[in-house]
């Protein structure tokens, strides 16, 4: 591996002090379960890295009143080990235990899945569905961003030299509502999503939708909510007419491309497959027989 | 052009370690080719064969992925803190041998190092939460079901 500079940084703006100093090749690290395996194959070079994990912000995780924040230096398996804490999103707990292995769960962080943005990472249809936003932070200045328009193209994420990830920022559903992560791998461990799907729907007391987001993985170069199945959805009734239609519709919004795990043709087969199994969960979450 | 280096200490094995390391240096290097402790193995160097298996500060992880700078202030747990005394194993070795669990021994001692984390969290594992929790460690020799079969052996040993 090439020779890099390090530093642990102790606060945001330490972090982000280092890394405008090094503007063009420095890379933050997180958990490393990408960073480092790209630098050991000459993918990325960084001259300097920042390690944000002693941060105190970042490794933030708190239930408020009305939305989940979880810090972006946070290993996935610190969140999901916190009792009660995903209560409210079972489709995010899918996600985060389905992430490489314990191992690798007890490194990674949802910053740096969304950091790496991988059009298969495994977080991100689950955290856009559920409408979330990245707190972005400098020194001495925070924005926000949905996680729908932080990722931009493979491996690119719409962030300004010397801003970080700070945490993750998911409205609590409201009312009778849920949420579900799907994804299809060839082996049931340790492997990449093929086609997933991410889905979060609120229901009238007689089962009307009134809130309906569907987020795709693996089909698209960045994350796409799947429009027309959402818009279809609204205003019918939570049976499996309605599941069964949306979920043909949902490959309207896929482009897929075939690639070494699949063939475009292969993940429009299954897409609309995952999307009914996902619908059919979240159905299920509320006592609810299709 | 020399290199910069970075002092850092840190715990392996309840002994107290200061040493000076090159950023890329991973933590399976410094433990393998500085610390000499070579129990601690090399697959895949990429995070997917699990044997390179280490406990930082409680949780397992893979020392391929990790740089040694990151460590500093932590508490190692490789399997020299197991037992090398053939007639005084650690129950979790005595079974892996007693059932078959092993027969090259390259995965064996992060196998090792995930069972003990698994039943730390989990005392009474059913076999899909063994295989769940093992599933980042791979083996090419034993076919796996002895593995399983080693880590059900400690649990029914244990409760006896
Ligand atoms: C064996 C193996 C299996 C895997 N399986 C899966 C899987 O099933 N599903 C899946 O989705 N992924 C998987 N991954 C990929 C990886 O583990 C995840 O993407 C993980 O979430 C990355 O987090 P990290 O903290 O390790 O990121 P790092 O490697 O530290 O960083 C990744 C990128 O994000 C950037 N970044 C990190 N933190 C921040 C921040 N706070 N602000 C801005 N940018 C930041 C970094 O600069 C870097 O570019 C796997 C990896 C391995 C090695
Ligand atoms: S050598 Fe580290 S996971 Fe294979
Ligand atoms: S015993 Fe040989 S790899 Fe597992």
């Amino acid at each position: 591996m090439h020779d890099f500079d390090y530093i642990k940084a102790k606060s945001i703006d330490q972090a982000s002090t280092a890394l405008l100093d090094q503007p063009t090749n420095s890379s933050i690290l997180a958990g490393g379960t990408d960073l480092v395996d790209q630098m050991r194959r000459g993918v990325k070079t960084p001259d300097l890295i920042v390690d944000i994990k002693s941060i105190p912000e970042l490794q933030r995780v708190a239930l408020k009143e009305n939305a989940l924040i979880l810090g972006g230096g946070v290993p996935v398996s610190r969140i999901y080990n916190q009792q009660g804490i995903l209560s409210e999103f079972p489709g995010l707990e899918t996600s985060l235990r389905l992430i490489g292995s314990i191992q690798i769960q007890n490194r990674a962080t949802i910053a740096g899945n969304i950091g790496n943005a991988s059009p298969s990472a495994d977080l991100v249809p689950i955290l856009v569905a559920l409408e979330s936003k990245a707190t972005i932070a400098t020194g001495n200045s925070k924005r926000e961003i949905e996680i729908e328009k932080l990722i931009t193209e493979p491996g690119i994420i719409a962030t300004e030299p010397g801003e970080l990830i700070e945490n993750i920022n998911i409205p609590l559903p409201k009312g009778k509502s849920t949420n579900s992560y799907l994804r299809f791998t060839p082996r049931a461990e340790m492997d990449i999503a093929v086609v997933s799907l991410g889905v979060s729907i609120e229901l009238e007391p007689d089962a009307t939708i009134v809130h309906c987001k569907i987020a795709l993985g693996a089909v698209t170069p960045k994350p796409i909510r799947a429009l027309d199945a959402e818009q279809y959805m609204l205003g019918k009734r939570l049976n499996i007419e309605t599941v069964k239609e949306a979920a043909f519709l949902i490959n309207q919004s896929a482009a897929p491309i075939s690639d070494i795990r699949a063939s475009a043709q292969y993940r429009l087969e299954l897409l609309p497959v995952i999307g009914e199994r996902a619908i059919r969960s979240c159905a299920i979450n509320l006592g609810i027989s299709l | 052009m020399k290199n910069k280096t970075y002092d850092i200490t840190f715990t392996v094995n309840n002994k107290l370690e200061k040493m000076t390391v090159e950023a890329r240096t991973t933590v399976l290097s410094l433990l393998r080719d500085q610390l000499g402790l070579t129990g601690t193995k090399e697959g895949c160097s990429n995070g997917n064969c699990g044997a390179c298996t280490v406990n930082i500060d409680g949780y397992t992880i893979d020392s391929c992925c990790v740089f040694g700078v990151e460590i500093e202030g932590s508490t190692i747990e490789t399997i020299e803190n197991f037992s090398s005394d053939a007639k005084n194993l650690h129950p979790i070795q005595e079974s892996f041998l007693r059932n078959g669990g092993l027969q090259c021994g390259i995965c064996t001692p992060g196998f090792i190092l995930s069972t003990q984390h698994l039943l730390k969290n989990i005392p009474d594992p059913t076999e899909d939460e063994i295989r769940l929790w093992l599933a980042g460690n791979l083996c090419r020799c034993t076919g796996y079901d002895k593995i399983i079969l080693s880590v059900q052996d400690i649990i029914s040993s244990e409760s006896s």
